[in-house]
């Protein structure tokens, strides 16, 4: 069942964060929430896991998921190493055997087979941030958050990141809500685009993305066209 | 040496040795004590008895520390305890402890109730320096409490815990030999001390002291060093 987010509206205090929000997140999709910077966009993912309660409106589908989450940072613990870090979020699965197999699956997939005993502490930003792309497709979750986990790397890293996190999410195809406010990012990975306004956010835009995700090559023609688009949504 | 030297000197002015022994019949004095039938089953005694109090204490500071730092209604019935402990005199704890308890036990209780707010601070202070984002973390993937104690929490307790410890470790030796000094149990430093002293033994005196010295400085500086055997600061 996909999440549904029917004219939700978030006030902190006398602070109006989201206005009239409605919003389908697709299950098996990955759904691009795009907007200013503090306009709001991690308060919906904390709408989906419930860490955040709306004033009005009504949430769909969002109850008995397993959330994994990507986040700006790393946020591994940096006491344990990169195996034991994806071993700490499978607590939910009973058989060790099970538990041992995860996590040299989705290591190998990341290219960090060699590196699983190591500590955080030695890792280069980027490896970190694959450690953690690892332990949120370890996770046993059907949905995956993403709270701008490219942003504090270089572009050639972000894009082999990238590219690492859509081949591995095409192998599982779990349900993804990425919110982000580069249009790179959001054209390059969205089955859907939401585009989010100033605070108090609204929905100034939204639309699918049907063109094959090999096609989308910043330059080419079809990349060019949704480029315009959100930047019109996004200037005006 | 300088500070052998300095003694040395002032023996010499003040010339009494009942007043202030010189450096050699300090060592002769702690050279026939170390070699004297009783003399390990005092220290030991004596260590059993700080080792038993330390540890206890640092177990009950420990759990009602975290408890202290995650509650605050725990945290305001236990400010004022500590604040009354850590300014009752220790000869007033001592003094009451001898009507209360056994001369054996006097000296372990005396410990525990000295060493109980240096470490129970420590780890209050450990708790509010907790990472919040990575408690956020374990939350969204749902890992269990124990598993949140056990590698989030205690981990991140460990050098507040080490330094904590280390200091309780110099005063636990201060605390259990006064204790012992006037509880007089049967074998013990603080015995042989207050015997030294009414026979105006004072080079026996000072013998006492030095082991008191190194028992102190020794177990001291293991609890320092236990801080760079932690595998992920050895690595990072």
């Amino acid at each position: 069942m996909s999440l549904n987010l029917h004219n939700i509206s978030v006030n902190f205090g006398n602070l109006s964060v989201l206005k009239d929000v409605s919003m389908k997140f697709e299950t098996g999709a990955i759904s691009v929430v795009l907007g200013p910077s503090g306009c709001g966009k991690t308060t919906i993912l904390n709408l989906l896991t419930s860490m955040v309660k709306a004033q009005t409106g009504k949430l769909e589908g969002v109850g008995g998921h397993n959330f994994s989450y990507l986040f700006q940072e790393p946020r591994l613990l940096p006491w344990l190493t990169v195996k034991s870090n994806l071993k700490f979020v499978l607590g939910e699965i009973e058989s060790k055997e099970k538990r041992e197999q995860l996590c040299s699956r989705f290591l190998e997939m990341t290219d960090l087979s060699d590196f699983s005993d190591w500590y955080p502490g030695k890792l280069s930003g980027g490896m970190k941030q694959r450690v953690a792309i690892a332990r949120a497709f370890a996770h046993p979750s059907d949905i995956i958050l993403m709270d701008e986990p490219f942003q504090a790397l270089d572009l050639k890293l972000k894009l082999s990141l990238i590219n690492q996190f859509i081949s591995l999410w095409k192998g599982e195809k779990r349900t993804v809500v990425l919110v982000t406010h580069d249009i790179h990012e959001a054209i390059t990975l969205a089955d859907k685009i939401f585009v989010l306004s100033e605070k108090p956010a609204s929905i100034v835009d939204s639309f699918n993305i049907e063109e094959p995700r090999e096609r989308r090559i910043p330059g080419s023609s079809e990349y060019l066209k949704i480029e315009s688009r959100l930047f019109r949504d996004l200037i005006e | 040496m300088v500070l052998i030297l300095i003694w040395k000197l002032i023996s010499l002015f003040v010339g009494s040795e009942i007043i202030l022994p010189s450096p050699e019949s300090a060592f002769r004095a702690l050279f026939r004590l170390i070699m004297e039938e009783g003399f390990l089953k005092t220290v030991l005694f004596t260590l059993k008895r700080g080792v038993t109090g330390f540890l206890l204490s640092a177990a009950a500071a420990l759990i009602i520390g975290i408890a202290a730092g995650e509650n605050r209604f725990v945290f305001i019935l236990l400010k004022p305890l500590l604040t009354v402990i850590k300014t009752v005199p220790v000869l007033s704890i001592v003094l009451l402890a001898i009507i209360w308890l056994t001369t054996e036990n006097v000296p372990v209780f005396v410990c525990f109730l000295v060493v109980f707010p240096i470490i129970s601070g420590n780890v209050i202070e450990g708790i509010k320096n907790i990472d919040p984002h990575l408690l956020e973390m374990a939350d969204i993937y749902r890992v269990s409490k124990i598993k949140i104690i056990f590698q989030i929490y205690i981990p991140s307790l460990i050098p507040y815990l080490l330094a904590g410890l280390s200091t309780a470790a110099g005063v636990t030796w201060k605390a259990v030999i006064a204790a012992e000094v006037i509880s007089m149990p049967r074998s013990a430093i603080g015995t042989g001390m207050q015997f030294a002293q009414i026979q105006l033994n004072t080079a026996d005196l000072f013998a006492w002291t030095i082991v008191a010295i190194i028992i102190s400085s020794v177990s001291e500086s293991i609890l320092l060093m236990l801080q760079y055997f932690l595998p992920w600061r050895r690595q990072s």
